[in-house]
């Protein structure tokens, strides 16, 4: 919470992170001045998808983001044996970090987008959506959560894997378009996309009202699959780890 | 001189030794602009030959993309190394430690750029696109400037880890109102008049839609020659303004790591 204190470095987050996602939505509207809808989707469905990916990377942030950054340097510096001798779950250790404060303001930057896109889409029966849209929600924060846990096994193997940070990211950004728009395209590509799709454009169609089963129930089941194996590829690469300092 | 060498074979050895590294990072400056050309292509009706003003999507992407990968330059170890009080050795080594770091960048951008010349010379014996050698020429000119441009960003974004915790948002802010401007989000053709006008007076035009467009035969001798110009004028500027952030960081740099 220190940042916070610093009200300047506060302000200039604000400012960051708010003109970001402002560019976004200008890039949306653009895209929407030369077509009317993107294979059925409309202009203020994406803009509610492009908002639930920001609110993703804005809880993200909040929760175990920080497991992508330095991770891999502890175990480069060997510091990562202190945490094997703490009597806490490992895993929780190293994804839960700290609260990236920094991106505080990206959560209700999110929301707000929210709002105004559900205001626009005049969605009917609200609260089951918003329910519904909270569990898928949670269930694609899990899916992310597994990704990353399984890119940071590999550090056991190969010592420095700093630059996942930028992979990883590439993907969070990636949930802010509407993937489940894209159509069209070889098979190979729609299966890459498949759980990219899952991330925010499922919770997204849940809000505005259409649930969809397969989807709903594919979203869930990869969730806590990926969280079971991501779970028991780490332990099992942990097993294999000696450290790597020494 | 002899030092700056070893860097580079450091560097190079330090590639080998973490290959997988390359790969995460790669993949990660290509797959944005990936998911980018497929919405893209859903918007305009999944026509991947389909063209814009005389070029395909398919092309126009391959080339933002090889051209995104090779300009990337990664802010964080510099960052962390200003945040954790790492930097205090190498201030005291008898080296620079700007050109330390462009050396141990260099083997992933000659790896890339290989590739991406591989890759073109792929896809043109397949579609027939090509580029001809003089467009090549003007093309590596206008990439080697982009990557001192972005190689020198990267140190500012770096730079301001003095004054903050983590510099990951100045990232995002650059990657995404860059990205509008620079042609990486929107092909700079669908910007309307007033965006369009605004994104001369930016350098994100310059450091990846320039090139491209150079690459593609689509620009008048007069207008490259301002290209170019208008590239190193961003060039020294972000020169100057980073040795302004650094003197100025460094001023106040205890190197306690926090």
């Amino acid at each position: 919470m220190s940042e916070m204190t610093h009200k300047g470095n506060f302000l200039t987050w604000i400012a960051v992170h708010s003109i970001s996602l402002l560019t976004l939505i200008i890039f949306f509207k653009l895209v929407y001045t030369n077509v009317a809808q993107i294979n059925g989707w409309s202009q203020y469905q994406s803009l509610l998808v492009l908002g639930t990916g920001t609110l993703i990377t804005g809880l993200g942030s909040l929760t175990f983001f920080p497991f992508m950054y330095g991770f891999s340097r502890e175990i480069q510096k060997g510091e990562f044996d202190f945490k094997l001798a703490k009597p806490l779950n490992i895993l929780f250790q190293s994804a839960f970090r700290w609260v990236d404060i920094e991106d505080l303001i990206v959560t209700p930057n999110a929301i707000l987008l929210i709002i105004y896109s559900v205001l626009q889409l005049h969605p009917q029966n609200l609260l089951p959506n918003t329910i519904g849209y909270i569990v898928l929600l949670t269930s694609s924060m899990l899916f992310l959560f597994s990704i990353l846990t399984l890119i940071q096994s590999l550090a056991f193997r190969f010592i420095q894997i700093n630059s996942v940070t930028d992979f990883y990211w590439s993907i969070v950004n990636i949930t802010k378009y509407p993937a489940k728009a894209i159509k069209n395209v070889s098979q190979i590509a729609l299966y890459a996309l498949v759980p990219l799709a899952i991330i925010s454009s499922v919770p997204s169609e849940v809000l505005m009202g259409k649930w969809e089963p397969v989807w709903i129930i594919g979203s869930l089941t990869l969730a806590i699959t990926s969280f079971i194996i991501s779970r028991q590829v780490f332990m099992f690469s942990l097993r294999h780890y000696s450290s790597a300092s020494s | 001189m002899k030092k700056y060498w070893q860097f580079f074979k450091m560097g190079f050895q330090q590639f080998l030794e973490y290959r997988l590294n390359f790969v995460w990072s790669t993949a990660g400056a290509i797959i944005s602009t990936l998911i980018l050309y497929l919405f893209w292509t859903a918007i305009l009706g999944s026509n991947p030959s389909r063209t814009i003003s005389g070029f395909s999507l398919g092309n126009y992407y391959l080339l933002i993309s090889i051209i995104g990968a090779l300009t990337f330059s990664n802010f964080r170890p510099i960052a962390d190394d200003i945040w954790e009080g790492d930097l205090a050795i190498d201030l005291l080594r008898p080296y620079n430690y700007i050109l330390k770091h462009f050396l141990f960048e260099l083997p992933y951008k000659i790896t890339r750029l290989v590739l991406g010349i591989v890759l073109i010379l792929l896809i043109g014996r397949f579609t027939g696109f090509k580029i001809s050698v003089s467009n090549a020429i003007l093309l590596s000119i206008s990439v080697a400037l982009a990557v001192g441009v972005k190689f020198y960003l990267a140190f500012l974004i770096a730079g301001l880890a003095f004054w903050f915790k983590r510099v990951h948002g100045f990232n995002a802010l650059i990657f995404n109102f860059g990205g509008l401007f620079s042609g990486e989000l929107i092909p700079l053709i669908f910007l309307p008049p007033t965006l369009d006008a605004f994104s001369h007076y930016l350098p994100f035009r310059y450091l990846a839609y320039f090139p491209v467009q150079l690459a593609l035969g689509q620009v008048a001798i007069r207008q490259s020659i301002l290209g170019f110009a208008i590239l190193v004028l961003w060039l020294a500027l972000v020169v100057v303004l980073n040795k302004l952030v650094w003197a100025k960081g460094l001023s106040q740099f205890d190197a306690s790591g926090r």
